[in-house]
């Protein structure tokens, strides 16, 4: 019996959208480099404002990929968000899923 | 230049500012430079090296651990899977080896830029730990100074100098570097 080869599935499939949205791949891509950065950090480097990047956080915490905690250093409280092992792997898919898609791009582009 | 390329340029770029604020490669050149160069001074001014443990390697570690520790506070941002936690213990093991003074305290500095490298993936700390690490039983049992005796009356202590001086000024370049790379605005 024969059958048609396995269509490959296009990069696009693996892209997720948890994570593809750009302000919550900043987020990522900082987390996923330095373990855990704090709430001010991450405002700034990213240039979200405190609304725009909770709510980032809150969807990213949500799909289980960043964790929160507050520490208080006897002056003032910070909040830190740390990369999860779940976060990373979905952040490295991504990248993956990214770069494929990147060469697939160029490669059509010398055809 | 498609949007998705744009992504993963702007993805990494951060990622390369972020270990450039974290100063995670010129602070364990520079610190463990530094260390060479302190080891170096003390055997110049009062013992020979194998009566030096790599105990000394120990406590140089625990301050790059402390400058590490000190520059999260400042920065707001962790130390990654740089692993100077593990690098710390790694040390300590070796101090537990018995004979271990045979290795040289520059051993155990030179394993520790081999770990902090390996894990943050970065060729310049694993590959100056490599050597580092290899030379440090030949500094210790004078095999390099039998070769450079015209450098004075302890040849061993002037070749650890030259390396924590080549190391911190390694450092120094490349924290000169990652303050430029910090300062990149997302292109």
């Amino acid at each position: 019996m024969t059958g048609a080869p396995p269509e490959e599935a296009h990069p696009v499939s693996s892209l997720d959208d948890v994570v593809h949205q750009r302000a919550r791949l900043g987020i990522l891509s900082v987390l996923e480099e330095a373990g855990k950065a704090d709430f001010t950090y991450l405002r700034k480097t990213l240039k979200l404002t405190d609304g725009n990047l909770g709510r980032h956080l809150e969807v990213l915490v949500g799909a289980g990929y960043v964790q929160l905690h507050k520490t208080y250093n006897g002056r003032r409280t910070k909040t830190w968000a740390n990369i999860t092992p779940g976060g990373r792997q979905a952040f490295l898919a991504e990248i993956t899923a990214l770069r494929a898609l990147v060469a697939d791009v160029e490669q059509r582009g010398r055809l | 230049m498609s949007l998705d390329n744009l992504a993963l340029r702007a993805a990494e770029n951060t990622q390369a500012r972020v270990r450039a604020q974290r100063h995670a490669t010129s602070l364990p050149l520079i610190v463990v430079g530094l260390g060479l160069l302190v080891i170096a001074w003390l055997v110049l001014r009062y013992w020979s090296l194998t009566i030096f443990p790599p105990v000394i390697a120990v406590g140089i570690l625990l301050c790059l651990y402390v400058t590490m520790w000190a520059q999260r506070l400042a920065t707001g941002l962790g130390s990654g899977r740089d692993g100077y936690g593990l690098a710390l213990v790694v040390a300590v093991l070796v101090v537990l080896i018995p004979m271990s003074q045979l290795l040289g305290p520059s051993f155990s500095l030179g394993l520790a830029l081999v770990i902090l490298g390996w894990r943050g993936r970065e060729p310049l700390l694993w590959g100056s730990g490599l050597i580092v690490a290899a030379i440090s039983p030949f500094i210790i049992h004078g095999t390099i100074g039998s070769f450079v005796h015209f450098l004075g009356s302890d040849p061993d202590a002037v070749v650890t100098a030259a390396a924590g001086a080549v190391l911190t000024a390694m450092g120094i370049r490349r924290f000169a570097r990652e303050r430029r790379t910090a300062l990149m605005e997302e292109e």
